[in-house]
């Protein structure tokens, strides 16, 4: 099948058919295609029974049209060889084909379509295909995302579970009383606690390790800025309270039963205790926690995870750099924690006078404050985050600007070819570094941006002092 | 040149008589059409190339009548001469 035989491959094959020898056969066939040649040069057609015939044709001279100059040329007549295979020869190949026969077409267009069908049936077939391909991917992709937020969601949390414990340690006697009565009176404070409690448990395996970190670098102003992120969650979160107040109950339970223990050891001491004790309750609380947040706010919930994330990042980023960043961190770090105390006191304070009130009270102001309070500082560290990145690449590239004065022209340089400011700088100071003074002193608006023939004043620099 | 002729001069060359030239020219094709049944290409030095081509479905048009036929897909011998065999007829 598909195989390309050569002479002697024919020769031995008409050797074994024959009956003959293969060197005759050879001789044969050899012979055969000689006389075929011959006869071809002689009369210009050799017939030949079962195979067809040969035949030379002779093909007319025609005009023509140089592609390239479009000039008319003409392509003179020539001969060439051609074959008629003999209907035998042609029955035999057309086999596979042969029940086929030429059929009448009335109505065009019908039967084009019938024609066609096979064909728009493989394709119907194909998209088909490629629909449920495309949906198995959006499936399969629609899991990823949604396992991405509930990842990211944990350490979110545990910035929550972070704060919650900070507001117990400030304000233990007031906190715990309302976890007590949120089961009892009102289950949208019972899913704030219980949401709370469930990341704490959740958090613990994971986070104990960062968390410490982050206490030793800068010992306790980070939480405070992680604990703003997840303000901003808790405000994500106000929206799906309403989601959450489905799972809220069995969660809360077990949030109740982990919170004598709580009010019992120290706040942070009680936490890790919790979660040692608790781990298994985790694991229960955690999945339906998540859950439901994937199904409903999905794409909401993405973005603002996503969001985080990257917020996370650049805050990890500022804390990374070191000292020249943690100084604005810490300004923003005390406001947030001001922030906090503000919010965590007044609810204290109401707490025990109306418990009813409670519940209202303190998820709509909490949020609304962490609302304000967190968005602006989180452009904030963006801005810081650019800041540093680009003093950083300045302080590599360029010299500082302060070093010097500006004190009356050395010069006027006129740009030429190939001129940069670098080099006209290691020109005229010897320091390429210096160019800044010369965009600086005329007042160039595109640094990159030089032309053929410019005029620039080169100043002459005098140290500051 | 007609086979008879070719027969003839084939026998006159090999020397054996016509009737075994025609037997074994008949083995011959035989074998090439058997080979070409298999979709194989016979390449024949000096000579060219025997192989099979597809031939797609088309519409045909009587131009006398306007009748349109859809002709099936078949599978056609050809025959493609070698270049050496190309220039010496040109």
């Amino acid at each position: 099948m598909d195989a390309k035989l050569n002479h002697s491959d024919l020769s031995a094959l008409l050797a074994k058919a024959a009956d003959i020898s293969g060197a005759k056969a050879e001789l044969f066939t050899k012979a055969m295609f000689d006389i075929i040649i011959e006869g071809l040069e002689k009369d210009g057609l050799v017939k030949i029974n079962g195979l067809g015939t040969f035949k030379v044709a002779e093909v007319a001279s025609r005009s023509s049209v140089n592609v390239n100059t479009g000039e008319k040329f003409e392509i003179k007549g020539h001969r060439k060889l051609t074959f008629t295979p003999a209907d035998t020869l042609k029955d035999d190949v057309n086999q596979p084909f042969a029940m086929f026969e030429p059929v009448e077409v009335d109505e065009t267009y019908k039967e084009e379509e019938e024609t066609e069908i096979p064909e728009t049936d493989a394709d119907a077939e194909e998209d088909a295909a490629t629909v449920a391909e495309t949906a198995a991917s959006i499936s399969s992709v629609e899991p990823e995302v949604t396992e991405e937020p509930s990842g990211n969601v944990v350490p979110e949390e545990e910035a929550e579970a972070e704060e919650i414990a900070a507001t117990i340690e400030t304000e233990p006697d007031f906190v715990l009383p309302d976890e007590e009565e949120i089961p009892a009176d009102e289950p949208a404070v019972a899913e704030h606690a219980a949401t709370g409690i469930v990341e704490e448990e959740q958090p613990l395996e994971e986070e104990p390790a960062p968390v410490t970190v982050v206490h030793t670098t800068e010992e306790e102003k980070q939480p405070e800025p992680v604990a703003e992120e997840t303000a901003a969650v808790e405000t994500e979160e106000s929206a799906y309270v309403k989601i959450e107040k489905e799972i809220a109950p069995g969660p809360a339970e077990e949030a109740i039963a982990i919170e004598p223990e709580n009010t019992g050891a120290q706040a942070n001491m009680g936490n890790i205790a919790q979660d040692k004790q608790e781990a298994a309750i985790q694991a229960e609380s955690a999945p339906t926690s998540e859950t439901p947040k994937k199904k409903k706010g999905s794409t909401a919930w993405i973005y603002a995870v996503l969001m985080l994330v990257v917020l996370a990042g650049g805050a990890s980023i500022l804390m990374l750099d070191g000292k020249k960043e943690s100084e604005p961190v810490r300004v923003e770090t005390k406001k947030t924690a001001s922030v906090t105390e503000q919010v965590a006191e007044p609810v204290a304070e109401i707490v025990p006078a109306v418990n009813d009130s409670i519940p209202a009270i303190g998820n709509d102001t909490v949020p609304a404050v962490a609302d304000i309070v967190p968005q602006p500082e989180e452009e904030y560290r963006f801005v810081l985050c650019e800041e540093l990145a680009s003093k950083s690449i300045k302080s590599i590239s360029m010299a500082d600007t302060t070093l010097y004065v500006a004190d009356g022209d050395i010069t006027v340089h006129k740009v030429t070819d190939g001129d940069r400011l670098t080099r006209i700088a290691m020109k005229y100071y010897g320091d390429k570094k210096l160019w800044p003074y010369i965009v600086k002193h005329n007042r160039l608006a595109d640094p990159n941006g030089l032309c053929k023939g410019m005029e620039l004043a080169i100043p002459k620099l005098k140290a500051r002092n | 040149m007609n086979n008879k002729e070719f027969i003839a001069k084939l026998a006159r060359k090999c020397g054996i008589t016509p009737a075994e030239a025609a037997a074994n020219v008949e083995m011959f094709v035989g074998v090439v059409t058997e080979r070409l049944k298999e979709n194989d290409q016979l390449n024949i030095s000096g000579f060219g190339v025997l192989e099979v081509k597809m031939r797609k479905e088309r519409l045909s048009v009587n131009p006398k009548t306007g009748q349109r036929f859809l002709v099936p897909p078949k599978i056609v011998p050809a025959f493609r001469p070698s270049n050496k065999l190309k220039d010496k007829f040109k």
